[in-house]
């Protein structure tokens, strides 16, 4: 087996799908608080 | 550079949320003018009493809404009662005689600092009638914990 | 390489038992504060011990932990990654006394109650001018330590013409860089305001110009907290892991993004700020999204690398390498949980600099939420566990108490997830930061944060726990290790053979001109706008 065919050196699956839910988490959450908390409790305008 | 495929998918979705929030603060602060309160306006802190534009802090009702004009001074505010009517712009016109304070009324996004030298003001709307708590958010000496005063938001008369 | 057995460690040592003294210290202040927040009735339970135990804790942690460790890490990185002594040592020791003297300073006036400015010291509350050159001294000192850093690359440099610097270096320089560039403000707020006010020197002093100095130099320090972790999650975690790095140059061109965007982004701390025109304000804002990207790109790189060491011993499948982590090792468990943590303070950091969404959380118990699950956990937990790696390899001692190091970085953890969720919960039901008592004269909107500063106090035992663990393992090894055969300090090798030649990301005058470009376009109009308006200096207040 050569250096290119060795596990370790395959694409990192299992990175991209924790890394991949944690965007989702970051984006829903994000703006989660902008609409519901955010604009529910209304505007300031300078 | 020579960038991993799945590393290059996750840069452009990276990419692609940065580009969403910003389209987001963009769209709600320039488009619907929600912004953080940035008025540029000076004032002497050792004459703030005398000073024609804060010598009578009070709430002014007129057709359109109420202006509210207050300092923060340690450790309290003036006035200490605040009254304004429900569902119309109330603008705040506020500034510091000492230190630097904060202004926040609890469970709103009126929130700002009160730097001495400066005046701050903005204008927003409370929809909810009833009592809100005014709490000094920004350390100004050992009575900070101490620093508050009270917002009674108002039903329009009939 | 032979020369690899010489270099001498008494500086870096120097450095690094200042960081963990100043921990020990500020770690004891930060239990008054708990208990406090609890509002358990203590007898030494005061407004005055209080409001001066947090201004101790954040200037011991925030200014002197983290600095005379970096430094303590700068030599490590610029003597083993290239194989010499630092040139300058005469210099750099003299660095090192100045830095010591300007903290001694700083810290006595503190504790002895004449500096309850908290560590943020905005004017025109009035500290004793001990406090204010003291905390230049330190900063000078560090600047020496900065000028000995790049120098030991320049003349490595000449002797290896086009080669690029080994990677934890490139780390270090932009660490460097990011501190001179960040400093300039703080140097200009205290020579040309503070020092002269609090001497009696000038009368006055403009706030809000010294608030704009200050977080021109407030924010930046933020990456030069962050940047030397990242230096270890991606040049030491992926070699104790047992894997490599899975990608050099990515690292490379994160570090280089942080030169480049660190500072001009300050006026996000100053959302709520009178005086500074919400243009400029949305300008900073958008920045600092940018910023966001340096530190997604890091979460993948440093992740892949632990994936990889996983893969090596074995693993398969999509997620079983995670199990194949040395987890019980206490540079990778406090390396994984201060990752963890910072994704959380990630997600929060986000929110803070959403311009007009800052309303929600200025000035609120979140943001103390926020900040240690940065600089209180990707930073120090980070580097506690950096300090159970270094320690023995720079005494030739045994790590002592192992069973604790093991155990540290969970206490830590546990203490950091009920601290600063609870904060954060509290933030937003809008409990402000920074006070002694959170009653409000029996407000019912005040009575509801009540449970929750509870639980916050609980993660507060918790982590003085964990740092009274650390401590006892740090001065169980110093004084009564073990002496054995010394230890290499070894790099993390790259998946792929890393270049000969430096390239564009090796450039280093190059990025700090654009670095400077930006800050120029950032900061150049406002400042000159403001000097340029009718401003009034406010008089000192001492309300403490």
């Amino acid at each position: 087996m050569t250096e290119h065919d060795a596990p370790h050196t395959a694409h990192p699956k299992g990175t991209l799908f924790l890394i991949g839910l944690y965007g989702v988490l970051f984006v829903t959450g994000w703006f989660a608080v902008y609409l519901l908390v955010y604009l529910r409790r209304g505007g300031v305008t300078p | 550079m020579n960038v991993p495929l799945y590393e290059k998918i996750w840069m452009w979705a990276a990419g692609a949320i940065i580009i969403a929030f910003i389209a987001m603060v963009l769209v709600t602060g320039v488009g619907g003018a929600l912004q953080p309160p940035s008025h540029v306006e000076t004032i002497d802190p050792t004459q703030v009493f005398k000073d024609p534009r804060f010598a009578h802090p009070a709430v002014t009702l007129d057709t359109n809404g109420a202006t509210v004009v207050a300092f923060g001074m340690m450790f309290g505010f003036t006035p200490a009662v605040i009254r304004v009517p429900a569902g119309k712009p109330v603008t705040f016109r506020m500034t510091s005689t000492d230190v630097t304070h904060g202004f926040l009324i609890v469970g709103t996004n009126a929130n700002t600092m009160l730097v001495p030298g400066y005046v701050s003001q903005f204008t927003t709307v409370f929809r909810q009638p009833g009592e809100y708590l005014i709490v000094c958010n920004e350390y100004c000496g050992l009575g900070h914990h101490l620093m508050s005063a009270k917002l009674i938001v108002e039903q329009a008369a009939p | 390489m032979s020369e690899r057995a010489v270099p001498s460690t008494r500086l870096a040592l120097a450095h690094l038992w200042v960081a963990i003294l100043a921990f020990g210290v500020a770690a004891a202040m930060a239990l008054m504060q708990a208990l406090s927040r609890a509002a358990l009735d203590l007898p030494w339970r005061s407004a005055r011990m209080y409001y001066l135990s947090v201004t101790a804790h954040g200037t011991l942690m925030a200014l002197v932990f983290t600095t005379f460790f970096i430094m303590a890490l700068g030599y490590v990185v610029a003597e083993r990654t290239l194989g010499r002594p630092v040139p300058h040592r005469a210099l750099a020791w003299t660095g090192y006394w100045v830095a010591l003297g300007g903290t001694l300073a700083t810290v006595a006036s503190i504790l002895s109650g004449k500096a309850t400015v908290l560590y943020t010291f905005y004017p025109p509350l009035k500290a004793h001018p001990a406090f204010y050159i003291g905390a230049t001294l330190l900063v000078v000192g560090s600047w020496i330590w900065g000028f000995v850093v790049i120098r030991s690359y320049v003349v490595w440099k000449r002797g290896a013409p086009g080669q690029p610097a080994p990677l934890a270096l490139h780390g270090m320089l932009a660490t460097v860089i990011v501190w001179f560039i960040a400093t300039i403000g703080v140097a200009a707020e205290m020579l040309f305001l503070l020092i002269p006010w609090s001497l009696g020197l000038t009368k006055t002093v403009d706030p809000e110009l010294a608030r704009m100095l200050f977080w021109y130099f407030g924010h930046p320090l933020v990456y030069f907290w962050l940047l030397p972790a990242y230096v270890v999650w991606y040049t030491v975690l992926p070699k104790v892991a047992g894997g490599k790095l899975f990608s050099d140059p990515l690292a490379r061109l994160v570090f280089i993004l942080f030169i480049v965007l660190s500072t001009p982004v300050g006026f996000h701390h100053q959302f709520m700020d009178p005086g500074i025109p919400a243009s400029w304000k949305l300008f900073h804002a958008i920045l600092t999204f940018g910023i966001l990207f340096p530190s997604f790109v890091t979460a993948f790189t440093v992740t892949a690398s632990l994936e990889v060491a996983g893969r090596m011993k074995g693993a398969t499948g999509l997620l079983d390498w995670l199990k194949r982590l040395p987890w019980g090792d206490p540079l990778v468990a406090s390396v994984l949980l201060s990752m963890l943590l910072f994704a959380v303070g990630g997600f929060g950091g986000a929110i803070n600099a959403a311009y007009g969404m800052n309303a929600v959380v200025h000035n609120t118990a979140w943001i103390q939420g926020h900040f240690h699950l940065t600089v209180g956990s990707a930073t120090a937990l980070t580097f506690m566990g950096t300090a159970y790696w270094l320690l023995p390899r720079l005494t030739g001692r045994e790590l002592e108490l192992g069973l604790l190091a093991k155990v540290q970085p969970y206490l830590w953890f546990i203490g950091m997830v009920l601290f600063s969720i609870s904060n954060h919960i509290t933030g937003l039901m809008g409990m402000p930061r920074r006070i002694f008592d959170a009653s409000y004269g029996g407000s019912a909107v005040a009575h509801a944060w009540r449970g929750l500063t509870g639980v916050s106090a609980v993660g507060g035992l918790f982590l003085f726990a964990s740092s009274a663990f650390f401590l006892l393992v740090m001065l169980g090894t110093g004084l009564a290790g073990k002496r054995i055969a010394p230890q290499p300090i070894e790099w993390a090798e790259p998946l792929e053979p890393l270049s000969p030649r430096a390239g564009l990301l090796d450039r280093y005058g190059l990025w700090t001109a654009v670095a400077v470009l930006l800050v120029l376009v950032a900061y150049a109009y406002p400042l000159w706008a403001h000097l340029h308006m009718q401003t009034y200096g406010s008089p000192g207040y001492s309300p403490f």
